[in-house]
């Protein structure tokens, strides 16, 4: 009797620790991170992008409007979040692109001491919530690090270097304005476009990951011919003269499709060249980038093909791992089973020492119900176990077709750009 | 108040119509030493025209240096000519000026020293801009500071004024390990109260005798019976 009053108190005692555990499980998955959250978490990739240009090629510009067009999903799925600091900094250089009433109030090129990263978060929305997809650091600089021979900014210069190296996809930004010198019969236009290949294909040669070709200030060009790809068939033919260029572009071609892709970051009739070949605003035009979403687009999902493989691996592991440790029943949890299976026998033993025909038939009964609320309370939690992995599979399910269709999105711009101007298209790929 | 009068060596970092971002006054000392980057991978330019900020930097000899920079843009005033000047892509053109002195501390720059400064970055401009791609980074001389430095060493009240008591490290390390003495003994104190203490022998052995002349029938009396019993064969 005493023993069996024991054992039914021990298993009380071990049965409240076991609902305490579970309590805390409970709150912690409905008021914490939800299963499945912390595996999809940590299969948003982040991926390098680097703009290579010199100077005054357009590459802040670029980075501004860019964003200017992809912080909200207007024309695709998608959008572009970044850290408040960084927000500020883009904002202010494309209100200063936009401001027309300053006419050669455009943002100073950026400093040696300006080089930064940006942050940024490729997002969508389905109907209850928001998706992080990948993250990309972009590399922002001051283009005269290319160009450095002296000592003094040979330790930048070679981290700059190191960064292209590592990068997992590269822009080769091409100077719309040198373009349209040389096409102008300028001297100057040929021999800084010269240059500029000269810097960039040696340490576009030596990289395996996906590049595109940006040609920036493509509204300087607007008046070359009416027809937009027939200018761009000017550039390309133009482009593809240079020897080293052309045998880049095929190298690079036999992996995947090489693009020229043409970008205004104001958009055409914003600017026109003075007597003094300055680029000057027109008065109270308005701002109206053109293609500068695409860039972005025509590397990003190369990226992220190469890197699929690995990353559903990953997150396939990831995931079983977390619903593994979410199901595992602890050693508490096992103790409380056994302490119920023996309060159970206990209490018939008790029953049965009290020893009356009707006590026991009653203690019967009673007992039946006790097991049958065992057997309840298990189906209940089972129950609870499976609903909650139900939700993870729907929210990974959920996640999955987000990012396929921020990928299709994503596919989907180089492959408009491709359908209005063919001539973007450097090369057939595989 | 205890100040010393320095001197200031001026800087100019800026990007010329062609050529881009670059040191072309250097103060003379870094130039000696090496150190031709410091200024322009760390001086960034600031929104507000012309306001000084001060950044601090340790050189690569280990020098503490403060550096009072302002940004310029430059105007037609400047040049002399009838138009703003502008970079050959149309982006107007700015000056990261100012001077680097010895690091001291509280100080507000006097404008006029940066004024100074301003006045010599123009100078080396123009004639950077007459000859972008030979021109070669100067050595910026010194000039006698007229903002007041007050360096840390030398941060002792001045006579006459109110002393302001602030504790020193010294005595804030004295006052902890006293207090940590304090807590220390009380936990001793604590402990040793816990722990029994040997009852005291309640009879005394007389010699050639083993038992107490009283003995008492408690077993912590026949305890200590053993335990007087095996001192006094020691005894023997």
């Amino acid at each position: 009797m005493e023993i069996a009053i024991v054992i039914t108190l021990a298993a009380g005692v071990v049965k409240g620790l076991a609902w305490l555990r579970q309590r805390l499980r409970r709150r912690r998955t409905e008021g914490g991170v939800p299963l499945g959250q912390a595996s999809i978490d940590s299969a948003v990739p982040t991926f390098r992008i680097v703009s290579l240009g010199l100077q005054g090629a357009g590459k802040t510009l670029l980075l501004a409007s860019m964003f200017h067009e992809l912080q909200a999903p207007t024309r695709q799925s998608y959008y572009l979040s970044a850290a408040p600091a960084d927000v500020a900094k883009l904002t202010e250089w494309f209100a200063t692109m936009a401001d027309t009433t300053d006419p050669g109030g455009w943002p100073a090129g950026t400093t040696l001491s300006e080089t930064r990263r940006f942050a940024f978060t490729v997002k969508t929305r389905t109907a209850d919530s928001v998706h992080d997809i990948l993250r990309l650091d972009y590399l922002e600089y001051a283009g005269e690090l290319l160009t450095r021979t002296d000592p003094a900014g040979a330790e930048r210069q070679a981290e700059l270097f190191a960064q292209v190296q590592s990068a997992d996809a590269v822009l080769g930004i091409l100077d719309g304005q040198r373009i349209r010198q040389h096409l102008d019969g300028e001297a100057r236009g040929w021999a800084e476009l010269d240059r500029t290949l000269n810097i960039l294909i040696p340490h576009m040669m030596n990289i395996t990951c996906p590049i595109s070709f940006v040609l920036t200030k493509w509204d300087l060009l607007a008046d070359l011919h009416e027809d937009e790809d027939t200018r761009l068939a000017r550039v390309r033919d133009l482009l593809m003269a240079n020897d080293h260029f052309r045998a880049l572009v095929n190298t690079h071609g036999t992996q995947r499709v090489v693009r020229l892709i043409p970008v205004s970051a104001v958009g055409r009739g914003f600017a026109t060249i003075d007597q003094h070949g300055h680029v000057v605003k027109v008065p109270s035009a308005q701002a109206q980038p053109t293609y500068a979403d695409v860039p972005l687009s025509a590397v990003v999902p190369d990226v992220f093909d190469q890197a699929e493989m690995r990353l559903h691996e990953e997150f396939t592991a990831d995931l079983d791992e977390e619903i593994r440790q979410w199901t595992r029943r602890t050693p508490l949890e096992r103790l409380s089973s056994a302490a119920t299976l023996a309060g159970q026998s206990a209490g018939r033993a008790l029953l049965q020492y009290i020893g009356t025909p009707a006590v026991t038939v009653m203690g019967d009964v009673m007992m039946g119900m006790f097991l049958d609320s065992r057997r309840r309370r298990a189906d209940t939690e089972e129950a609870q176990v499976d609903r909650q992995v139900n939700q993870a599979e729907r929210r990974v399910q959920e996640f999955l077709h987000a990012r396929r269709r921020v990928l299709r999105d994503m596919r989907g711009k180089p492959d408009q750009l491709e359908g209005r101007l063919p001539s973007s298209r450097l090369t057939a790929g595989l | 108040m205890a100040t010393v009068t320095a001197q200031a060596w001026p800087f100019l970092v800026a990007r010329g119509r062609r050529a881009g971002y670059r040191t072309l006054l250097m103060p003379q000392p870094f130039l000696a030493e090496g150190d031709a980057a410091l200024l322009e991978n760390n001086v960034q330019p600031s929104g507000v025209p012309d306001r000084p900020e001060v950044l601090n930097l340790t050189t690569r000899m280990g020098r503490a240096i403060s550096v009072v920079h302002a940004t310029h843009r430059l105007t037609a005033a400047d040049l002399g000519q009838a138009d703003d000047p502008k970079d050959e892509h149309g982006r107007p053109l700015h000056l990261l000026y100012g001077y680097v002195r010895p690091r001291g501390t509280r100080v507000e720059p006097d404008p006029a020293d940066l004024r100074t400064a301003r006045a010599t970055a123009l100078e080396v401009y123009r004639r950077f801009l007459d000859d972008e791609a030979n021109f070669t980074t100067g050595a910026g001389q010194p000039f006698p500071l007229r903002t007041s430095l007050r360096t840390p060493a030398e941060s002792r009240p001045a006579p006459g004024a109110a002393p302001r008591w602030r504790p020193s490290l010294r005595v804030v390390l004295a006052a902890t390990l006293a207090l940590l003495c304090i807590v220390f003994l009380l936990f001793t104190l604590t402990i040793l109260g816990d722990t029994p203490t040997p009852p005291k022998p309640e009879c005394v052995i007389e010699a050639g005798t083993t038992d107490c002349p009283t003995p008492t029938p408690t077993g912590s009396s026949t305890a200590q019976k053993r335990m007087v019993g095996g001192t006094s064969s020691a005894r023997k």
